[in-house]
């Protein structure tokens, strides 16, 4: 018994080692990966990375250029907008963290009931995402952030929502494919639980699509969040965000370009970094697809 | 299949105006009005009446009267401010389809035509870029270069082919980038097969090879992106439109958004939920086009869904 154990163990091991091995020969992805790791590192230390604080106005220095002093420039108000870029990955990351989290909870959860169950409560929850579908991702979040309320909080909820048909979407095809296996109707078998079941056998198993699909959602969730802000429904200010930054240098865009195009950046290069990374995941966790 | 969604649609977004803050009656009647005034605005709109019959006579609303409301700033019907507008969206949403479905199909045929050259590594790259970059900002940026820059086209409205150039590049790209990857995997896959082979065998040109035989048998996954993308472009234009200061549908809302005009931000949302779902639609009847396999099974699925529905109508 104890000997079984062990092997699996080792056997798991080696398919991690393989996946990672797979991934770092990946160069895209891991510029991708490098790219979160700034990202994660400068949201973290941003006080520190940060040549200014956030929110420090300086009347007399407008609309600066980018210099040395002020490498991307200052906005209307005088704040050093590498500053509030820094500061700014804080809040888009930590929205992109939480919504993808909302919205791979409850969607996991809709899939592997609809795909488990199958039947009534499957056609149920799937006629539930199709009325999800049918409106573009992009303005449900808009509807629901409307309805809720601006407000950071409301954001990652509404981009959470409106994510979820994705998820519950892809868990469903993969417990689907993963019940009718023999393993599954071993454990049956044995008596375990539907629950035990679903937790411990079937989930486990659909754990490579659902961390793909989780990374490329970061990326998906971080526009959206950026949209919700740049309409005002999002981040309130002063705290600096991309989308709100995008939305406060809107009317400059004639005379200054840069108050515009480098939050613009920063979102492009974060989105960029995440959909680099996840499709190399895709192709680490399932080498079939890449031939 | 359509009709069932749509009416949870409308389910969804009657939930989301009933439980957006605000009272109707007093957006309506302004912050002057008496309490008198409102509780007979409330009478007036059948707000006293319980959520599910509340919810009825929204729907009947919708299906007779094609009532979707009304907007609290113009005190006219929203269906007549959407309707007004869409033209400018329809018209922009299907130039940046046109679009976005030209170059993104030919890049990709390239680019599976040459797989792992500079050229697909190239468009491969511009891809990534094309789907992560947001739409409005990259609206923004074109605006600065071509038209405060170079001043080659104008930054803003939507009445001569020149102004259409930038809000359809705007929206077009991140939807071509899609196509564009959907293509080249879709027709890797093709071009290995034995029918290709046998094409090439017999001599056929190049160029019918890949256009005729590869590309015809690659479209039902490409068919489906360019159906999915173009809910995303109707989303896209929400904001793309008023970065433009185009008067459509999007800007309607976006402005509706900041004046808390909500009966207009949700019918907007349901009316573009219609127009995605006939859209849906179109995309089903063209994949019995691109695949006669489907059109023979097209009866028997038909049949099969309607006993699936029968099964939830049952609930």
């Amino acid at each position: 018994m104890s000997e079984n154990v062990i092997k699996i163990k080792h056997r798991n091991a080696s398919m991690l080692r393989g996946v990672l091995i797979r991934l770092l020969r990946n160069k895209a992805a891991i510029i991708g990966l490098v790219i979160i790791l700034v990202l994660i590192f400068s949201a973290i230390f941003a006080e520190v990375v940060s040549p200014y604080a956030y929110d420090e106005q300086n009347l007399r220095d407008r609309f600066l250029a980018p210099s040395t002093a002020h490498i991307f420039g200052t906005d209307s108000y005088g704040r050093d907008i590498f500053s509030r870029i820094v500061f700014g990955s804080r809040t888009s990351l930590m929205v992109g963290a939480i919504a993808v989290t909302i919205s791979s909870i409850i969607g996991t959860f809709l899939g592997a009931i609809s795909g488990y169950y199958g039947n009534r409560v499957d056609n149920i929850i799937m006629r539930f995402i199709d009325v999800m579908l049918a409106i573009p991702n992009i303005l449900l979040a808009i509807s629901i952030a409307a309805t809720l309320g601006p407000g950071i909080v409301n954001v990652m909820i509404a981009v959470g929502i409106s994510s979820v048909p994705g998820y519950a979407r892809l868990v469903r095809a993969s417990v689907m494919s993963i019940r009718e296996q023999e393993f599954i109707e071993a454990a049956r078998s044995i008596g375990a639980s539907d629950f035990r079941i679903i937790m411990r056998h079937i989930l486990p198993n659909c754990f490579a699509p659902i961390i793909v699909q989780a990374t490329m959602s970061v990326a998906i969730a971080i526009l959206s969040a950026a949209a919700l802000s740049f309409l005002g429904l999002g981040v309130q200010p002063p705290t600096p965000e991309w989308g709100s930054m995008l939305s406060d240098g809107r009317s400059y865009i004639r005379d200054y370009w840069w108050v515009v195009t480098f939050p613009g950046l920063a979102i492009m290069a974060t989105v960029f970094a995440f959909n680099l990374f996840g499709d190399g995941l895709r192709d680490a966790l399932d080498p079939r697809l890449k031939q | 299949m359509m009709i069932p969604v749509l009416i949870g649609v409308s389910f969804v977004v009657f939930i989301m105006s009933y439980f957006t803050p605000g009272d109707p009656a007093v957006m309506i009647l302004g912050d002057m009005a008496t309490q008198e005034d409102i509780d007979m605005m409330h009478k007036e709109l059948k707000l006293d009446e319980p959520f599910f019959v509340q919810y009825g006579n929204y729907v009947k609303n919708i299906v007779t009267k094609g009532d979707f409301g009304t907007s609290y700033t113009t005190k006219q019907p929203v269906l007549g401010e959407l309707l007004a507008r869409f033209p400018n969206t329809f018209k922009l949403a299907g130039l940046s389809v046109i679009l976005s479905v030209i170059i993104g199909i030919t890049v990709g045929i390239i680019s599976a035509t040459r797989q792992y050259s500079v050229l697909d590594n190239v468009a491969t790259t511009l891809s990534f870029i094309g789907v992560s970059m947001p739409n409005f900002w990259q609206g923004m940026m074109l605006i600065i270069v071509f038209s405060v820059w170079l001043n080659w086209l104008p930054p803003s409205g939507f009445s001569t082919p020149l102004h259409w150039i930038l809000p359809a590049v705007t929206i077009g790209t991140s939807s071509a980038a899609q196509i564009m990857r959907m293509t080249r995997s879709s027709m890797l896959e093709v071009i290995r097969q034995d029918y290709i082979r046998t094409a090439r065998a017999k001599g056929q040109s190049e160029r019918v090879v890949i256009w005729r035989h590869a590309l015809k048998n690659a479209l039902i996954p490409i068919i489906t992106v360019v159906g999915l993308s173009f809910g995303r472009l109707l989303g896209g234009a929400v904001l793309t439109e008023s970065i433009f200061s185009i008067a459509g549908i999007g800007k309607l809302m976006v402005d509706a958004i900041n004046l808390r005009n909500y009966p207009l931000v949700q019918g907007g949302v349901l009316f573009i939920a219609i127009v995605m779902s006939v859209v849906n639609l179109v995309v089903d009847i063209l994949y019995a086009y691109a695949d006669p396999r489907i059109r023979t099974q097209f009866t028997t699925v038909r049949l099969k869904d309607k006993l699936k529905l029968g099964g939830v109508a049952d609930e």
